[in-house]
């Protein structure tokens, strides 16, 4: 809910500045534990990248803290229709990777094996032919072979924010739209208040939550130096028609996606090389020509569907592609983070917020939290990748 | 016989379009109105437009080129029956406990259910799609009276034109209208000629959308999907006009509803003929509809819930054509007879309403002729959208000179607010001459006097014209601090006037129709507001002592009730119903237009096909 025009003093718990996936689920996580929350968000609730993405999870990344900690979190995310009481319409579909060159191939059957299989979440690798039966609105021109990942799928990211958003309020978050958050105030090394253009609001801790602008607001701030960068991707939709793309397919060499959502409309993105920094929402003729070739190449069945919009949003990235949540003992009491997914944010988000709220509120680090602390970028013991998917 | 033969073969020779007898007058002429199918409740859909723009409308639901010999109607429509319904809403469906516990079993279905096209239902794209650059030094978009006369203008100075126009001929609106235009003559005539003269001086774009500026480039696309366009200009002119869009009022799902200019394009070029509708607007648009269809021979009726005939300019004409009015009424009920539209009427009930009229008439279709300004290309390049009433609702803000403040963007004619045509003209000519002026083809002295023309116009016609557009320039280049007025006056409403009017519309908000691509209702969008509120009740009336608290209560914008509902995601992009939908909210709590806002109008203008973004090679 929006707030009125003047000043509001407010005294919260604790104060979440953002109200995307992470910043929502975190207001009410804290707030089921017995907190008051308040929330700032500088635009609407859901206007960064929280409504801005594809609206797809899995399981398969390529290590073992994000593999380990997806399993978890898609567990959570899948479960959450029932929690909010709003339909987050998710949909095991898959994930379909689509291989032109043998030594991709065998990174994925590697991956597969040491990996995936071993935590229980095993791929199938599919070959040609399989493809063909399976899918057969592809076209398998240079294409090798493929992966499928089951356990991934789809989801309605409105939804889940609007579930979030009315539980949150429900447990008595007061969310402030509109509201940048201009000063943290802190004394004697330790948050004392949090303010914004039109509410001060006194409280003991702050977690920013903030996707792209967390890097920026957190050294503006208070100095604090994150390694987190916005890069700016594009994406598209078409009019929608009857289902018939089954799954979401990724062409491992153009980094080319496409999937079909719930009520029809194909959607999907060819990314190019993304820059760094905060670009204007735009889109480019460039960027929409290449995607439009690749998917009439990929799916020739496409030629005639009308791209019906565009637009474009921000990837948080880290120097390891991973996001970071907690606190580093240099930081002013009370200060926490959970940020930096990295274009992964939304599926891992829910149960991100759960474990960084028994950590604010118990001050228990949880084993699969504990390789994302912010730790990690000042001892260089970065996450590693084994494959970049 | 021979007469209508030899007028048949003029037509064929003067233009293709009009010598095609589209389907959906065949069907209309046989007395099916319910022609398409909505894509959630599979419905009968009784609107229907036959402009460029409209492709969106019945994408939606999977029909395409329904105006012309060759649509495609969907092979298979599902239907959602009664009791399911309101399971199926779009306020309901995401927070059905039953729905979500069932999801797992049903969300196949639910997937399969929504009538859509398949992929090998959609219209063949050609295989060569070309990507066409052109340079110019002013790209002009949109081939009515505004956007012909600016061009004649900036010819005669010396710029390289281009025009281009959506549909496949010049002249928009007033194409249509043979009827008496002040100051102007006969309106047809009068943009036939103007057309043509421009034709042989600019180079002209016909059946070609401008769909809008990316970073690198700004684009369009042809109607065949033949041609992409990349355009090159020193300077773009927006002259979109007008668009007619659906009533909003009990029932208003499934009657024949039909844009004023798809009525004069069945009736004029492709036979059909009501005997008896109603025409519902009453400013000078839709009085001229109605008098040119009154010239048909078809028994016509003019509504409007305003306390008079809203147009200054042709108020008097209404008494002289024989038109019976319903003026200061609204449409209570409406029902499919067999004998036709059945329509109930009340007056508006102002507490000082001395007479009570309740009428029934049955009419073979309404006539929607409420326009709003089109201010998608506007909004999509980042004009500030705010509320004139006296121009027609929501318009951009711009300066006298049409420029909206965006460096080498000028919007003219009814896009930028609805003025009279001759007005329009005047107008055209100081938007040229300004350009020029920027680019030393003309002395200031000469900007000046043309705009202080203007003005005088302006005056002369209506102080209130010059009082706005006064207040919009100075909004614009001065404080930047501009207050909109509160909405009085909903005109697509047609079940509003008063404060009684709006408690007594609330009440059949579920029969009331905002986006027809969504199927979502009056009463989906006000439930939307309730949960974002938080159960929070906004109340229409508000008691002494609350006053305060409510001026400073902020509602939530229209962007977030579009992600709860889905209004405006459909594939015209919200052309049918984000304005409406701002108006009547606004209306309801007496708040700003700005204050909802709109959602973000995206690239394109129009949706593109793969193959034709693609190019050629495949």
């Amino acid at each position: 809910m929006s707030g009125g025009r003047g000043l509001v003093t407010l005294s919260a718990d604790a104060v979440v500045v953002g109200a995307g996936i992470a910043g929502l689920a975190t207001a009410y996580y804290l707030a089921r534990r017995g907190l008051s929350v308040v929330v700032f968000e500088k635009d609407y609730v859901g206007s960064g990248s929280s409504t801005r993405n594809a609206g797809r999870y899995r399981v398969h990344f390529g290590n073992r803290e994000n593999t380990e900690f997806a399993i978890r979190a898609i567990r959570k995310l899948e479960s959450l229709s029932g929690e909010l009481g709003w339909n987050g319409i998710f949909e095991r579909q898959g994930y379909l990777w689509l291989i032109r060159r043998k030594e991709v191939l065998r990174r994925f059957e590697e991956l597969n094996e040491k990996l995936w299989k071993p935590l229980g979440v095993p791929v199938r690798i599919l070959t040609i032919d399989e493809v063909r039966d399976r899918f057969p609105y592809i076209n398998t021109r240079g294409i090798i072979g493929a992966v499928f990942g089951p356990q991934d799928g789809a989801f309605h990211h409105d939804y889940v924010i609007m579930g979030y958003y009315t539980k949150a309020l429900d447990l008595g978050v007061t969310v402030l739209e509109y509201s940048e958050v201009r000063n943290v105030g802190v004394e004697s090394g330790r948050v004392v208040s949090v303010s914004s253009s039109n509410a001060f609001v006194r409280t003991r801790d702050v977690i920013f939550a903030a996707g792209a602008w967390t890097g920026e607001l957190m050294k503006s701030l208070l100095g604090i130096d994150l390694p987190i960068k916005p890069v700016r991707r594009e994406i598209g939709i078409t009019e929608p028609i009857k289902p018939f793309i089954n799954t979401y397919i990724i062409d491992t060499e153009t980094n080319f996606y496409i999937g079909q959502t719930m009520r029809g409309e194909v959607l999907g993105s060819v990314e190019l090389e993304g820059v760094e920094g905060f670009l204007p929402y735009g889109n480019t003729l460039n960027w929409l020509t290449a995607w439009a070739r690749e998917t009439v190449r990929l799916i020739p069945s496409l030629r005639g569907i009308r791209v019906m919009r565009v637009w474009s949003g921000y990837y948080e990235m880290t120097p390891d592609s991973s996001h970071v949540m907690g606190r580093l003992d240099s930081w002013p009491e009370g200060v926490y983070v959970l940020s930096g997914f990295s274009g992964h944010g939304f599926m891992f988000a829910p149960y991100a917020a759960e474990l960084l709220v028994k950590y604010v509120v118990d001050g228990v680090v949880d084993p699969l939290m504990r390789p994302f602390l912010p730790h990690r970028f000042i001892t260089g013991n970065l996450i590693k990748e084994m494959l970049v998917i | 016989m021979l007469i209508a033969l030899v007028k048949l073969i003029i037509a064929k020779a003067h233009n293709h379009v009009m010598s095609e007898r589209p389907w959906i007058a065949e069907e209309l002429g046989r007395g099916n109105y319910s022609v398409m199918r909505s894509s959630r409740y599979g419905e009968a859909r009784g609107f229907i437009c036959c402009e460029w723009w409209c492709e969106g409308y019945w994408a939606s639901s999977g029909y395409y080129n329904l105006c012309s010999n060759n649509p495609v109607i969907p092979r298979r429509v599902s239907r959602v029956p009664s009791v399911f319904r309101r399971f199926a809403s779009p306020s309901s469906f995401p927070r059905s406990r039953l729905l979500i516990l069932l999801w797992p079993l049903v969300k196949g279905y639910v997937r399969r259910f929504l009538n859509r096209v398949s992929a090998d239902e959609l219209p063949t794209v050609s295989t060569k799609a070309e990507h066409v650059k052109v340079d110019c030094d002013v790209l002009v978009v949109g081939g009515g009276l505004a956007g012909l006369s600016v061009s004649r203008e900036l010819a005669g100075l010396g710029f390289k034109v281009v025009l281009v126009e959506g549909e496949y001929y010049l002249g928009g609106h007033l194409l249509l209208d043979d009827t008496e235009v002040r100051d102007v003559g006969l309106g047809s005539e009068f943009v036939n000629r103007l057309g043509k003269d421009v034709e042989n001086r600019v180079v002209t774009y016909k059946g070609v959308i401008f769909d809008g500026v990316l970073e690198d480039a700004a684009v369009g696309h042809s109607r065949d999907f033949t041609k992409l366009f990349i355009f090159n200009y020193k300077y773009l002119i927006l002259a979109q006009g007008f668009r007619e869009v659906p009533l909003v009022f009990p029932g208003n799902n499934t009657p024949r509803m039909i844009t004023g200019l798809s009525l004069l394009k069945l009736a004029k070029w492709w036979g059909y003929r009501p005997r008896k509708v109603l025409v519902w607007g009453s400013d000078d648009w839709g009085v001229r509809v109605a008098m040119n269809l009154v010239k048909l021979g078809i028994e016509v009726y003019l509504g409007d819930n305003s306390v008079t005939i809203r147009s200054d300019l042709y108020r008097d004409r209404v008494a002289q054509s024989g038109i019976k009015t319903f003026i200061g009424m609204n449409i209570v009920d409406s029902k499919d007879a067999d004998d036709g539209l059945r329509l109930v009427l009340e007056n508006v009930r102002g507490r000082k309403a001395k007479v009570r009229r309740r009428e029934e008439v049955v009419v073979d279709a309404i006539v929607s002729a409420v326009r709003i300004p089109v201010i998608d290309l506007p909004a999509q390049l980042g004009a500030a959208i705010v509320y004139a009433p006296e121009l027609g609702g929501l318009v951009p803000r711009r300066g006298f000179t049409g420029d909206l403040g965006l460096g080498n963007v000028y919007v003219i004619g009814d896009s930028g607010g609805l003025l009279p045509e001759h007005l329009i003209i005047r107008q055209a000519r100081v938007t040229a001459l300004s350009i020029g002026a920027r680019e030393g083809l003309v002395g200031k002295d000469e900007l000046e006097r043309e705009i202080a023309e203007f003005k005088r116009d302006l005056v002369n016609t209506s102080p209130s014209y010059y009082n706005v557009l006064l207040r919009l320039e100075q909004g614009l280049q001065g404080s930047g601090y501009y207050v909109e007025p509160n909405v009085a006056y909903v005109p697509m409403w047609a079940s509003a006037g008063t404060i009684e009017d709006v408690e007594g519309a609330l009440r059949s908000a579920g029969r009331q129709y905002l986006c027809f691509c969504e199927d979502v209702t009056l009463k989906d969008v006000l439930e939307a507001m309730r949960v974002l509120m938080h159960g929070r009740e906004v109340r229409i009336k508000v008691l002494h002592g609350e006053e305060e608290e409510y001026r400073s209560l902020r509602l939530p914008s229209m962007e977030r009730v579009k992600r709860v509902v889905g209004l405006g995601t459909g594939p015209c992009q919200g052309k049918l119903c984000l304005v409406s939908t701002n108006l009547i909210l606004s209306f309801i709590y007496q708040k700003k237009p700005g204050e909802f806002g709109l959602p973000r109008i995206r690239f394109p203008e129009s949706p593109i096909p793969m193959a034709t973004l693609a190019g050629g090679e495949s």
